[in-house]
């Protein structure tokens, strides 16, 4: 795999097909339904419980625009990754552009989907920095493994906006 | 710009130097508020509850607005450390949502990173509640506390 600025583009070429697989879930990997940790972590209280009024107002109020933000960039993802849909048997390699006014959404999607992931696995600070787990023996590796691709992603976009 | 391609092989992936991840964030597909839009809106916020219905230009209003703030100030916008999300991100965040140079960005990261939190800012509560939102948003942990 590789990925580079290309103009108003971000390009990952040479996509494997179990990376481009890894990247077709990240709309899916958001979802927090049946899981409250993830669902406590994305809508995390603003407050100490002793604001029940702040707490309550902001159930109310703010959670749902936050609902709305998260699923918007999700939705941009989700568009972005058409370019991957195709000849599911076909194992050629896979090219992504994303284009950079895409990158903060790309980002917001990228860290719902690790922090959603790593609240359901419920990974501890060790094993998200254990960089070197290989090979991929059981789906709880192949989870972690996900959380540190989409973070590699996340660094990339984030040095292109620094650029 | 960044043109140099970075290559990655599946099986050598875990050699990616992901930085150790750790805290919380805003707005994203709207785009979080810049600094020069939020501190405008923390100064209408500020003067509206400046309980001086005073004439234009006069020049009370800045010492009234001292003293509500005096009144109201004790409350911290904090930010908790996250084993998730990235050093660089969150440096990101500091920098957009408050309008932080990076130098002092990355300071408050390491020490949310190292000391398990910071106040990023402190002040007036609505202000201080836009800011939360605005972190909310880039789904860091962020709270605010009124100072005991």
């Amino acid at each position: 795999m590789e990925i580079r600025r290309r103009k108003n583009q971000i390009e990952i070429s040479e996509l494997d097909p179990f990376l481009a697989e890894l990247l077709r879930q990240i709309p899916a990997s958001v979802s927090t339904d049946g899981a409250p940790a993830a669902g406590r972590r994305i809508f995390s209280p603003p407050a100490n419980d002793k604001e029940t009024e702040l707490c309550a107002e902001w159930k109310m109020y703010v959670e749902p625009e936050l609902r709305r933000l998260f699923q918007t960039a999700t939705e941009t993802v989700g568009t972005d990754l058409e370019q991957l849909n195709g000849n599911e048997k076909n194992l050629a390699n896979r090219t992504l552009r994303i284009p950079a006014k895409h990158a903060d959404a790309w980002l917001s999607a990228l860290n719902q989907a690790r922090l959603v992931i790593a609240a359901k696995n419920n990974f501890t600070e060790l094993e998200l920095n254990d960089h070197l787990r290989s090979p991929i023996a059981s789906r709880r590796d192949l989870s972690l493994f996900q959380v540190n691709f989409y973070g590699f992603l996340q660094e990339f976009i984030l040095r292109e906006l620094e650029c | 710009m960044c043109q140099e391609p970075l290559a990655l092989g599946i099986w050598n992936f875990p050699r990616f130097e992901l930085k150790p991840a750790y805290v919380s964030i805003f707005t994203m597909n709207a785009q979080p508020l810049s600094a020069e839009v939020a501190g405008v809106l923390i100064a209408e916020i500020v003067l509206s509850s400046s309980a001086a219905p005073s004439t234009i230009g006069a020049p009370t209003i800045e010492k009234e607005t001292d003293v509500e703030e005096a009144l109201d100030l004790p409350w911290h916008v904090v930010v908790h450390n996250d084993p998730v999300n990235l050093m660089s991100y969150v440096t990101m965040v500091f920098q957009r949502v408050f309008g932080y140079p990076r130098d002092k960005a990355e300071r408050h990261m390491l020490e949310v990173h190292h000391k398990g939190r910071s106040i990023l800012w402190s002040g007036l509560r609505e202000p201080a509640e836009l800011y939360v939102q605005q972190l909310h948003g880039y789904l860091l942990l962020a709270t605010i506390e009124k100072v005991s």
